[in-house]
């Protein structure tokens, strides 16, 4: 039962994102099935198709090949909803559900376009959706059926077995898939309309607001990796974790562009190809996350025949698109750019920059890819690498991101600017010897990082006070300039979370009795117990640190070591203790006779790392909202 | 500024802004590479005490020695086999006679290990050693 439905659901959203596509000429005719209500009914078959596969999973329906595969009867309730798409044939679901999701939001919120335009845009979205779908029914169909039905199901690997996994995938395919509207909106301009300011302030918010979901998912993710996997790192520069920081770059590049189109009128042909290469950097996420052909803990199990089809829908989506791009280009008229020093100026700069730095980013993905393929010589590119391009390229960045805010449209003074910068100076400065007398006993090049995060920081904040007349005119301030500064104040906490966190943490590795304690800077844990626990599908073991500073007791820390049968597999669930600017962090591992294994941190700022995405992310939502929803 | 300059300029600029770029690839590159070897393969060449290598295989059965946090155990690819040293702590599902890659130097035919990776599904094998068991 659950099979038809799923299926007949699929097939009915398959249909109807062809037909809506095929009426793409269609725009002027009264047609029963109106592109507003087509769309809505595919939004509501593949909802249908979703909360399908998700009551199957909730049941144990294991005559589902999907759910007997990655489910079972003793997984907690939370598990078996987030399981849906921990795998592949349930992510893609989501994936197109989004897809979907957005062509609804358009259609139904977005009073500002006209109808042919969206017409024609939601046609475009149709397409995608078309061939996605096309995707999922001949190579990830989630309702395939088994017989005869087993007993019981094969489990979720149980490092997905965590409230992340509720959370990470849809923040982040929100972003991901988001850009695919952005894209619609770009080729439908090339058939109605021009590429203008206005047309600059249709897609501003929607590149808004997949940016920060972009933004949200990513640093999610990153989070959940840094309790769940007993490193304590935050980033690993894992194939799949550039697949999605490529995109977040890529937007972040045309977040800026459609600034100067709006305003100035220019680099039209720039923020085009903007909008198409974000676009093409989440298909080509997506395929590097689920052809099987990098290694990485996101991997799915690999089928080559879907590894070909992705493929071949990135490479349709791109070379069409840029094909399209090349031949339209001549007749796009753009507006002289007058003087380097000048707000369009900085905003290039930054284009450059984010640009660059995902081509290096790109180039260390997929070199060893390359080289395996046309020598069989097998190589990594490793972490060293991609911090050593990301900071060289990233430092001038954040030295001009400061007072980008501040200068003029057109043409400014540089030597006025400079003089104006100068408190800004004396201030990171002092920020800095502040902590180099604090002293975390670190290299010399953490300091440059303190510095440049307080430079950015003072600079935003200086030109906030500017602005809003040192705080007298906050009533009539615009939410998108009050957007753009939380966002960049939570970028320059976020620069100095990743520099305590890379390059000031002290680790221990331990091995500790009951009784034993460990000192870590300040603090004292106190190894006091150690207990056998027994959660509903694992069991483990706690062990029990009593922290204290300066002899005062602060609190109790229970790392844990989980073993879950179904799959025998070992899981590290750390303990944190985090007071806003460092955390202390325990992981528990192996036992040694009576006594135990444990890896102990103390990282300055860490926390800040998810404090600044936050900023970061709920920045781009008031922009969002403000561009969004505000009265004419 | 008559155009003509103005142009030169801003294609000279770009031109330089993109050597820049191509050169910190370049030699962050050069510096960073790992070569991917099976025990067989590493035994063949003769690198460099400092050239830091990854080596991938099966750990043999009961070869794992425990001392604190210091561990020894042997890679082999059923051709060759090849002990190495760890201190720090072994990936959740590090098991004898699973799949398991390390990064670190080769030294006097011993291999002393910086990292050891984790792997993150219990039917996982890292694919480069698989392809390379197949072919043998």
């Amino acid at each position: 039962m659950v099979a038809i439905i799923g299926n007949i659901s699929l097939i009915f959203a398959t249909l109807l994102s062809l037909y809506q596509f095929l009426n793409i000429r269609d725009i002027s005719k009264v047609r029963i099935l109106n592109p507003d209500r087509s769309i809505f009914l595919q939004f509501f078959f593949v909802l249908t198709a979703f909360f399908t596969l998700m009551f199957a999973y909730v049941v144990s329906d294991f005559s589902i090949l999907n759910v007997y595969q990655n489910s079972h009867t003793a997984k907690p309730l939370l598990y078996k909803i987030t399981g849906v798409w921990g795998n592949h044939e349930g992510s893609m679901l989501l994936w197109v559900l989004v897809l979907v999701f957005f062509g609804f939001l358009i259609s139904k919120f977005d009073k500002r376009l006209d109808l042919p335009y969206k017409t024609l845009t939601l046609s475009f979205q149709s397409l995608i959706t078309f061939i996605f779908l096309l995707f999922i029914l001949l190579t990830s169909n989630p309702f395939i059926v088994i017989s005869p039905v087993p007993l019981n199901g094969q489990g979720l690997n149980p490092l997905l077995q965590d409230p992340g996994l509720a959370f990470h995938p849809p923040n982040l395919y929100i972003g991901y898939v988001g850009l695919s509207i952005v894209f619609s909106f770009t080729i439908a301009r090339f058939y109605k309309g021009s590429f203008d300011a206005s047309w600059a302030k249709l897609i501003k918010p929607w590149v808004l607001l997949s940016w920060s979901f972009l933004t949200l998912g990513i640093s999610l993710g990153s989070w959940w990796a840094y309790y769940e996997l007993g490193w304590g790192g935050f980033w690993f520069w894992d194939p799949v974790e550039n697949a999605s920081l490529m995109p977040w770059l890529c937007a972040t590049a045309l977040l800026h562009s459609t600034l100067v189109l709006e305003k100035r009128n220019t680099l039209k042909k720039w923020t085009i190809f903007l909008a198409f290469l974000s676009f093409s950097f989440s298909l080509i996420g997506t395929f590097l996350v689920r052809s099987g052909i990098v290694t990485s803990v996101h991997s799915f199990a690999s089928d080559p025949t879907r590894g070909v089809f992705i493929l071949m829908i990135c490479a349709f989506f791109i070379f069409s698109s840029f094909i399209l791009l090349a031949k339209k280009a001549g007749s796009i008229k753009e507006e002289k750019l007058i003087s380097p020093i000048s707000k369009e100026g900085a905003i290039i700069f930054n284009n450059l920059l984010m640009v660059s730095l995902l081509l290096t980013i790109f180039i260390g993905t997929i070199y060893p890819i390359f080289l395996e393929i046309f020598t069989s010589e097998q190589i990594s590119v490793g972490p060293p690498y991609f911090n050593l391009t990301t900071s060289l390229i990233m430092g001038p960045a954040i030295l001009v991101m400061s007072f980008a805010p501040m200068i003029k449209w057109k043409k400014d003074d540089l030597f006025g600017l400079l003089s104006r910068l100068k408190t800004i100076f004396f201030l990171s400065l002092l920020v800095t010897f502040i902590f180099f007398y604090i002293n975390f006993q670190g290299p010399i090049i953490a300091l440059v990082g303190i510095f440049l995060a307080a430079w950015l920081f003072f600079g935003t904040l200086f030109n906030f006070f500017e602005r809003t007349n040192y705080l007298k005119k906050l009533k009539n301030l615009n939410k998108t300039y009050l957007g753009m500064t939380v966002a960049h104040l939570g970028f320059a906490i976020f620069i100095a979370g990743i520099t305590g966190s890379t390059l000031w943490k002290i680790e221990k590795i331990k091995t500790l009795k009951v009784g034993e304690k460990v000192l870590l800077n300040n603090y004292s844990l106190n190894f006091d117990e150690i207990k056998k626990i027994r959660g509903k599908n694992y069991i483990g073991h706690e062990a029990e640190f009593n922290l204290y500073k300066k002899n005062k007791f602060i609190k109790t820390l229970k790392p844990q070591k989980r073993f879950y049968p179904v799959q025998e597999f070992f899981t590290t669930e750390a303990a944190i203790y985090s007071r806003g600017i460092s955390d202390i962090y325990i992981a528990m591992s192996e036992p040694i006779d009576d006594s135990w294994i444990f890896r102990f941190h103390y990282s300055p700022l860490t926390p800040w790392i998810w404090i600044g995405s936050i900023m970061a992310f709920v920045g781009g939502i008031l922009s969002f909202s403000h561009r969004m929803f505000k009265k004419k | 500024m008559t155009s003509k300059k103005k142009r030169f300029y801003i294609i000279f600029s770009a031109f330089s802004f993109f050597c820049f770029i191509v050169g910190i690839i370049l030699i962050a590159l050069q510096d960073n590479i790992i070569f991917f070897y099976t025990p067989a393969e590493l035994l063949q060449k003769n690198l460099k005490e400092t050239e830091k290598i990854r080596l991938g295989g099966l750990v043999e059965e009961n070869s794992v020695i425990r001392n604190d946090i210091k561990i020894s155990f042997i890679v082999t690819d059923l051709k060759k086999s090849i002990e190495v040293n760890y201190k720090g702590i072994l990936p959740d599902l590090f098991r004898e006679g699973q799949g398991v890659i390390v990064n670190g130097y080769l030294k006097n035919n011993i291999f002393e290990a910086t990292e050891v990776l984790a792997k993150h599904d219990e039917n996982y094998m890292p694919p480069e050693i698989k392809k390379k068991l197949e072919n043998q």
